[in-house]
This record gives C-alpha cells, structure tokens and sequence, in this order.
C-alpha cells in the first residue's frame, strides 16, 4: 500500500515537473517572439543608426 | 491533488486540438488571400493567436459544459468528466489563453484582428455556449459565426482591412456549419436528448433537421460557388467545386429520402465526415490558387 501511494506521488511529482518545464517554455517562446517581431518591425538597419 | 494527476497532454486536448486544426487552415487561407503584404513571422504569430484564442475558446467551452459532458458518451472522454484537471483550473487556462491570444495579437500584429479574435471568443463561448446552446434548437446556426471568423481574422492580420473576398470565406463556413453540425446531431441525437440540448433532431424531428440539411447543403453549395464570380478564384475552382457540391447536395438528398432510423444515422455519419472533407477541399483549393497565383 505504501509502494501504491510512493508510486503514485512520484507520477504527481513528474507530471507537476513536466508541466513547469512546458510553462517555462511558454514563457521563454514569448520572449523570443517579442524580441524577434522588436527586430523585425525596426528593420536591421537600427544597429546601424548614427548616434 | 486532481490537478497533480493532469499531464501537459490533457491540457492540450482540452484545447480541443482537431477543432484547432481546422481553425488554423481556415485562417492561413485567409492570410494567404488577402493581396496585402505580411512578413512571414508576423504571420505565424497571427496563426499562432488564432489558434491559441480558438484553443482557449475549447477549454472555457469545455469549463462550462463539464455538467453535460459527463453524460454524453461522446464527450465522457474529455479531462474535465475524467477528474484529470479540476473545473477551476480549466476556467483560469482558459482566460488566461484568451487575453493572452488577443493582447499578443493586438501588440504584435495589428489591433483589428485583435478586437476580431476577442469578438470570436466572446461569441463562441457567451453567445453560443452560455446562452443559445441550452435554449433554442438555432443555436448552433447562430453560434456558427464563431467558427466562420478565422479566414477574417486571418485576412485582417495581413491587411487590416476588409473587403468581399473575406465576407465570402465568412459566409462558406456560416452556412456550411447547420449541415455539418446537424448531420452529427442525428447521429448522436440520443445523446443529446438525454442531456436536454435542444438540437434540431429532439426539437424539430428527423425529418425536418433532414429537409433543414438539405436546404443548407444547397445554400453552401451556391455560396461555395461565388469565389469564381468575384475573380477570388479560377475555373479550375468552379470544376472541382461543381463535383463537391454534386455529392454534398447528393448526400443530403439521399439522407432526406431515407426512411429507416438505423440507415439515417449511418449516411448521417457519412455525411458529417463529408463534410468536413467538402470544407477542407475548398480551402484547400483557394489556398491553392492563392500561392500559385503569387508565383506567377
């Protein structure tokens, strides 16, 4: 009974990991997609701009 | 502990992912139509907004019908009836994806398609499931603009305006959907009536929902037909759309003319998947023309 419920914990534990890794993918997705449109919409040229 | 049970799997399919794909496609083809320019990343987040809004659309239906999906055996399957992810949290996924959908889209593609995508949840989750689904046998006729919003959407994002070309796409969908739909009510419509859903079938009876499919399968095919009289598309277009609208129209007529309840809901189950194939092919075949036409 003991093994069940341990058994069972850990499955809980790893689908709770997985789902924090997918969150903090999702996170980190959206930052690049903002980053990239940033880029995208400025145009390349911006780093060469005169100061 | 429910919600320690769920894996990402079961949030996705809470997103309702084949009702997404559909979604996805429609809204490419729109995307793809449209004469203005959009570079190729801004499309993809536009994509990737519409199919995040339709998926949230998915979950805060699914929130709001957990009650009746539990007793339908078509829905009894879904993560909610399982007790794989709890109501509450399903309704916060939902919301979240929803503001989530529409600000990305407002911030990074443009502020129209935003208010479209936002219209399109609102629609589809308080005008169809909150309010018409449970209360009059048209529900589902009305509720259809929901799902005929993504070519909009998509037209939108690319140009940010409209014009008939996008109407049209609109309209193939709006009056496609009571066919499609009630041809998938017939086939499951003790599922329905257990559940007290007033579709056609409960309401109205057999045959009126088979006359209703067969005046609709006529009207969509006249409409699917119009893409050629705007110049949208090719005689190519009209050929192959002539041959779909000939066994849609057939399959409806066959399905009317049919007296028997255990053949009625087998060509009601041919029908629907049909017509989803029928939808899919003109899509397809616009979308088609659309590349090859900015080729040339």
């Amino acid at each position: 009974m003991k093994n069940h419920t341990n058994s069972k914990n850990e499955v809980a534990l790893k689908n709770q990991r997985l789902k924090s890794i997918a969150i903090a993918c999702i996170l980190f997705f959206l930052v690049v997609v903002f980053f990239l449109t940033t880029v995208i919409r400025i145009g390349g040229n911006i780093t060469e701009r005169i100061l | 502990m429910t919600d320690q049970i769920s894996t990402v799997n079961d949030f996705y399919s809470l997103m309702k992912p084949r009702v997404m794909s559909l979604v996805i496609f429609t809204a490419l083809v729109g995307i793809v139509m449209s004469p203005a320019y959009i570079h190729p990343f801004t499309a993809f987040i536009a994509l990737l907004c519409i199919a995040t809004g339709a998926g949230a659309s998915g979950v805060l239906n699914m929130w709001y019908d957990a009650d009746i999906d539990k007793k339908m055996k078509r829905t009894i399957n879904r993560p909610i009836p399982l007790g794989l992810i709890p109501r509450s949290e399903a309704f916060t996924f939902g919301i979240v994806m929803s503001f989530g959908s529409v600000f990305v889209m407002g911030i990074l593609v443009n502020w129209y398609a935003a208010a479209f995508l936002a219209i399109t949840i609102f629609f589809y989750i308080v005008i169809y499931t909150i309010w018409l689904k449970r209360r009059t046998p048209q529900n589902i006729v009305i509720g259809g603009a929901a799902g005929a919003f993504p070519p909009v959407i998509g037209w939108l994002a690319s140009s940010g305006s409209l014009s008939i070309e996008p109407i049209i796409l609109f309209l193939i969908i709006f009056m496609w959907t009571p066919a499609h739909f009630w041809a998938l009510a017939l086939d499951i419509s003790d599922d329905y009536k257990k559940v007290g859903i007033p579709m056609m079938p409960n309401t109205a009876g057999s045959k009126s929902t088979r006359r209703q499919i067969l005046v609709y399968a006529i009207i969509t095919s006249f409409v699917a037909l119009s893409p050629f009289f705007v110049n949208m598309a090719s005689v190519y277009y009209l050929i192959s759309i002539l041959l779909l609208d000939f066994i849609f129209i057939f399959l409806s007529c066959k399905l009317y003319y049919t007296d028997t309840i255990e053949l009625q809901k087998k060509l009601a189950k041919k029908l629907f998947i049909y017509s989803i194939f029928y939808l899919f092919l003109i899509f397809a075949i616009l979308l088609i023309e659309a590349i090859v036409k900015s080729l040339i």
